[in-house]
């Protein structure tokens, strides 16, 4: 393998990796504060993207051209709908079953996540354009050779995307560790009832939770239509599984876990399958998938809670 | 107390027995034509255009009058693109409808395979407009049709335009399902003989979005050209993503790119990709038949036809054809007749020339290779690049 | 009315009559029924909560349990025979009920299977088909490449060897995880058995899967052939259903068996606390990898039953939802029950045939009923009785 190709793989791994982490995110959270697999974020993931989409169109429609206009109408539409989205989805299917056996909740979310992928398989049959905002990149030639082989491309919208997942990330660190909220979710992950005590609104900070969670997955919708130019109801599911999988590596609960985890994640799936190809290993592509739940399960294996999970001390 | 918590158990399941009692069968003089497609998950879309057509062909037969006093009520089921739930649907259908006449059945190889044995069993006529592998016809069964092009036929020709354009080094992508995976096979076997040199055959998954750690180490062998075996949604993300990558080599692709839900998909990135369909160009048939299909489709169901669509709605006319005929000789739709009508058919549709031949595949072996290209209205459209014939 | 709620004929008739009201229900068709065959569902959730007559009916079979014991191995006995006669002299088309029964029979197996895990040893796994198609491809590979009519017996126990041998490996290095981290493990071990049967093209045949897997045979008698009797034909689903019954019947025997023994009250111990099981002398590495062998086994044995029954297996069957839907199952049913496990996985089988009614929007009803049915009734349809008193009465 050539320098410019391993470059490009690099480039792959990353921006792959920027996704998974924002999606990451969502799970993390939620799972932090109530303890529930949220199976359902992936499909919120997917919705955000087509509301984004929707809101592209109705401003295109309106007259609007300019692509940073555009931009930004997606995003001021599409996160604050699919904030509600997840609200409404704790309010109905979530908040009757917190009392009861955790499994029950992990099953209402895997129906959520099942009726939501139907619905919108019925609103949009099939892939859907999403219209190219961000245009351009850099391009450099390599290894001497003048055709694509050598070159190593990297696009603007990867760049964009790599910049919005790092400024959101530091927002939302900033949000859990700096304010008054962020406190409050803390408290009620530690510990629900004594947070209930020092007069923390329990109900108003897992649905927050569930907003916020949801705002970063809409975000993360769009960029993921910005970067793939089309967007499609199936595309929440193994980004979601991925996503997860990268939030139980990094330490599930743990904001910068998951961040390491998804970059972790992305980075290995793009090199190691080359890397074992250039060494010679047969059909190492075809077993890309494989990478991520390897990782996963060696690391666990040896950090029984992740890379960067708190180590629990078992009561009795 | 007690008493009446009896009497409210009764009643419930009084009215269980009430439902039963007024669940409707068939009408007489209605006979039922199957349908089974995946009309959920990533597929759904495929399917549900293909249950359309099949729709709109029976409300022409029925209006038409030709089937006597009958009439044909089409029946739908689901199979996800599962082979499991295909079965499941098969024994459902067959069993629960005693005037089945004949089934349309499955957009997925898996699928089919799956079913044909139960399909037998009932000796119910099972006609797929797409699945495409070769050992679906090969276990001996006379009541298995399709009027697609088998991976051999398509691949064959695949090759064939390789050798014709002097392409020396090609790389082959396939979706690691029962359609792409073979033929991308079939086209590194006819390679290997032609002396044509692949330096890949590679999977991608369905359902992921990011091919380019697989596009990368393909760029880096450089191949000449890029064939894909694979549907319209993972084409269109695979052409872009090349494209991004600043590889320009050609694309080429199967009847499962040949559609507009690939260019949709794939955008301006898709301009020039030639993908390849059965039969030949519609402008060569010279019968009024194949536009006023598309023209009826749009009217009836407010979209247009964007990919299997066409192949559904011959089966569909087929099958009617040969239940009316059946009808004709024994004032039922009798399914071994069906069968026996089914081998006789001569039909000309949508995709072209239809005949079957002994194992029930087409004899219909002509292959279009379509080039994508901008139309004077600035859309993406499909024009005939070259004719292959056997 | 005492007389109605004791008794053996009470027993027999309202036996009979949730059984003549299952089979009207099954036979019925179009919108109105289906409607009305999801409100009875969801009745029934409500019903079963809205204590009384349902206990009622309880004590009234438990009571009499022997005589419903027999009367349900009756109904199970002449259930195909029944539907056959329906279709072929009464002209009522139930008999796509015998191989859906079948298919029932099946999962009544994966989910007793995993059961044993999820509900006694409370272990959540979440790629639980992974073992299933362990079984299913070992029946195909083997049956395919070594001709003989008893190859197939000889594969059960082979794959259960290869399945519990998958179950300890997968449980093994997995043991010091706790709750979700275990289920995710689970969950990508589900996914890395699905990549390599998908990849491993010379062992599996890859996506195009494996055909002309021969059906189940003793000597030159197939189960897999129809017959006529009686002037009635006898589809090739009949012979099957007994079998299947007879196997579904063994394992869920067993489990019980095991249920009940001091196996399974170190499962249930280890549920219940493991810190205070292990202090007092249950060796819970043991027990947990015992579980997993156990529950990986009767998965490979349902996947050896599957694959000659369809004759092909794919990938395309094997997936994550799968895995789901039998934790549905499970749950649905009342985790840590044997009943409410069989029962879950008839009543999921019936709802997914049942909603091919609205073949476009199938999956959307599942997913709905699935959130409804959670919130009506979160322990799920029949919890097991041993954990309600020690849980709620006692400390009642």
């Amino acid at each position: 393998m050539d320098i410019s190709t391993f470059l490009q793989h690099c480039i792959n791994g990353l921006t792959l990796g920027g996704m998974y982490a924002l999606v990451a995110l969502g799970y993390t959270m939620v799972y932090g504060i109530i303890e529930l697999i949220n199976f359902a974020h992936g499909e919120i993931f997917m919705i955000g993207g087509f509301i984004g989409l929707m809101a592209i169109g109705i401003a295109a429609s309106l007259g609007f051209t300019s692509p940073l206009l555009l931009l930004f109408a997606a995003f001021i539409v599409a996160l604050p709908l699919t904030g509600l989205l997840g609200f409404t989805l704790e309010k109905l299917a979530y908040r009757p079953l917190r009392n009861t056996p955790r499994i029950t909740a992990l099953l209402a979310a895997l129906g959520a996540s099942i009726f939501l992928y139907s619905i919108m398989s019925r609103v949009y049959t099939d892939a859907q354009e999403f219209p190219t905002l961000i245009d351009g990149g850099f391009e450099f030639h390599l290894g001497g050779t003048e055709n694509a082989a050598g070159l190593v491309v990297l696009r603007n919208v990867d760049l964009f995307v790599m910049i919005v997942s790092i400024v959101l990330m530091i927002g939302l660190q900033f949000l859990v560790q700096r304010t008054k909220l962020g406190k409050s979710m803390r408290a009620v992950a530690q510990d629900r009832e004594a947070a209930m005590l020092m007069g923390i609104d329990v109900n108003r900070v897992i649905s927050a939770t569930f907003i916020i969670g949801s705002v970063l997955a809409a975000a993360g919708g769009i960029l993921n239509g910005l970067t793939y130019e089309t967007i499609k109801f199936d595309m929440g599911y193994k980004v979601g599984i991925k996503a997860f999988t990268a939030a139980v590596l990094g330490g599930i609960g743990n904001i910068q876990g998951a961040m390491l985890g998804g970059v972790i994640l992305g980075l290995s799936e793009g090199l190691a399958p080359p890397i074992l190809d250039a060494f010679g290993v047969p059909e190492a592509l075809d077993y890309k998938d494989l990478v991520a739940f390897v990782i996963l399960i060696l690391t666990l294996i040896v950090l029984p809670t992740g890379l960067m999970g708190e180590r629990v001390q078992e009561k009795v | 107390m007690s008493s009446a918590k009896s009497l409210l158990l009764c009643a419930l399941l009084g009215i269980g027995l009430c439902f039963g009692a007024c669940g409707g069968g068939e009408e007489p003089g209605e006979f039922v034509l199957g349908v089974i497609f995946p009309l959920q998950g990533p597929n759904a879309q495929t399917g549900g255009e293909m249950l359309n057509s099949v729709k709109l062909a029976a409300d022409e037969w029925n209006q038409s009058g030709k089937l006597g006093k009958w009439t044909c009520k089409v029946v739908a089921l689901d199979d996800s693109g599962d082979s499991q739930q295909a079965a499941s649907a098969a024994h459902d259908l067959c069993n629960s409808y005693p005037n089945l006449a004949a089934v349309v059945a499955h957009l997925n190889s898996g699928c089919f395979r799956a079913t044909k044995k139960i399909y037998n069993d009932h000796r119910i006529a099972a006609m797929s407009p797409a699945t495409t592998n070769p050992e679906i016809t090969a276990g001996g069964f006379d009541n298995i049709f399709r009027v697609c092009a088998t991976d051999d036929v398509q691949g064959g020709a695949a090759v064939q335009l390789f050798k014709e354009l002097g392409l020396k080094k090609v790389a082959l992508i396939h979706d690691r399902t029962p359609y792409g995976q073979p033929l991308t096979e079939v086209i590194e076997a006819g390679c290997k003989t032609a002396g044509i040199e692949v330096t890949e055959l590679v999977g991608i998954t369905v359902g992921d979005k990011d091919y380019k750690s697989v596009l990368t180490k393909v760029r880096a062998a450089n191949p000449e050209a890029i064939y894909f075996g694979g549907m319209y949604d993972e084409g269109g993300l695979l052409v872009r993503q090349m494209r991004s990558l600043g590889m320009e080599q050609p694309f080429f692709g199967g009847d499962g790119l040949k559609g507009p839900a690939f260019t949709d998909a794939g955008g301006e990135a898709s301009l020039g990709s030639r993908v390849s369909i059965i039969g030949p160009p519609i402008e060569e048939m010279g019968e009024g038949e194949a536009s006023a299909y598309f023209e009826k489709y749009e009217k009836a169901f407010g979209m247009k036809v964007e990919n299997f669509g066409p192949f559904a709605y011959d089966v569909a006319n087929i099958l009617l054809e040969a239940i009316a005929r059946t009808i004709e000789q024994k004032g039922k739709p009798d399914r071994e007749t069906v069968i026996a009508e089914a081998h006789k058919t001569d039909h000309n549709g949508v995709i072209g020339h239809t005949t079957f031949d002994e194992k029930g595949d087409t004899n219909n072996r002509v292959i279009t290779f379509y080039e994508v290209y901008k139309n004077d209205a600035g859309a993406l459209d499909f024009r005939p690049y070259k004719i292959i014939r056997p | 009315m005492a007389s109605l709620t004791q008794g053996r004929i009470p027993a027999v008739l309202s036996f009979a009559m949730l059984c003549a009201a299952g089979i009207q229900l099954i036979s019925i068709r179009g919108n109105v029924a289906l409607v009305g065959y999801l409100c009875f569902l969801a009745g029934l959730f409500m019903f079963a909560r809205w204590k009384g007559i349902a206990e009622q009916l309880a004590d009234l079979w438990r009571e009499e349990r022997k005589t419903i014991r027999a009367c349900f191995a009756v109904f199970l006995l002449i259930y195909p025979v029944l539907l056959t006669v329906m279709t072929e002299k009464f002209g009522v088309p139930l008999r796509g009920w015998i191989p859906h029964a079948t298919t029932a029979l099946i999962y009544i197996m994966l989910a007793q299977g995993l059961n044993l895990i999820v509900g006694f040893t409370g272990l959540l796994v979440l790629g639980y088909v992974a073992f299933w198609a362990i079984g299913a491809y070992t029946c195909a590979i083997l049956t395919t490449s070594i001709s003989g009519w008893w190859m197939l017996w000889l594969c059960f126990p082979i794959a259960a060897a290869l399945g519990s041998l998958a179950g300890f490996g997968l449980g093994g290095p997995t043991l010091r995880l706790r709750g979700d981290y275990l289920a995710i493990v689970t969950l990508g071990f589900g996914e890395i058995v699905w990549i390599v049967v998908t990849n491993w093209d010379s062992m599996t045949n890859g996506p195009k899967g494996i055909s002309e897997i021969p059906p189940p045979a003793l000597g030159s008698f197939s189960f897999g052939d129809g017959f006529s009797f009686l002037g009635m034909r006898f589809l090739p689903a009949f012979m099957m259903y007994y079998l299947a019954l007879l196997l579904c019947t063994l394992i869920v025997l067993s489990v019980g068996r095991l249920h009940n023994s001091r196996v399974g009250r170190a499962w249930i111990a280890i549920r219940e606390d493991e810190l205070a099981a292990e202090a007092i002398g249950v060796h819970t590495v043991w027990y947990k990898l015992l579980a997993f062998a156990v529950s990986a086994a009767i998965a490979a044995i349902a996947g050896v039953l599957y694959a000659s029954r369809i004759s092909y297996v794919d990938p395309s069957s094997f997936l994550f939802l799968r895995s789901a839907i039998i934790l549905c199952m499970v749950v649905l049913g009342g985790m840590g029950s044997l009943s409410g496990a069989t029962i879950g996985a008839t009543m999921i089988v019936f709802l997914e045939v049942r909603l091919q009614a609205w073949a476009e929007w199938r999956m959307a009803v599942f997913g709905l009923a699935l959130v409804i049915l959670m919130i009506l009734r979160p322990e799920g349809l029949l919890p097991p009785k041993r954990i309600e008193r020690q849980l709620y009465k006692v400390k009642a």
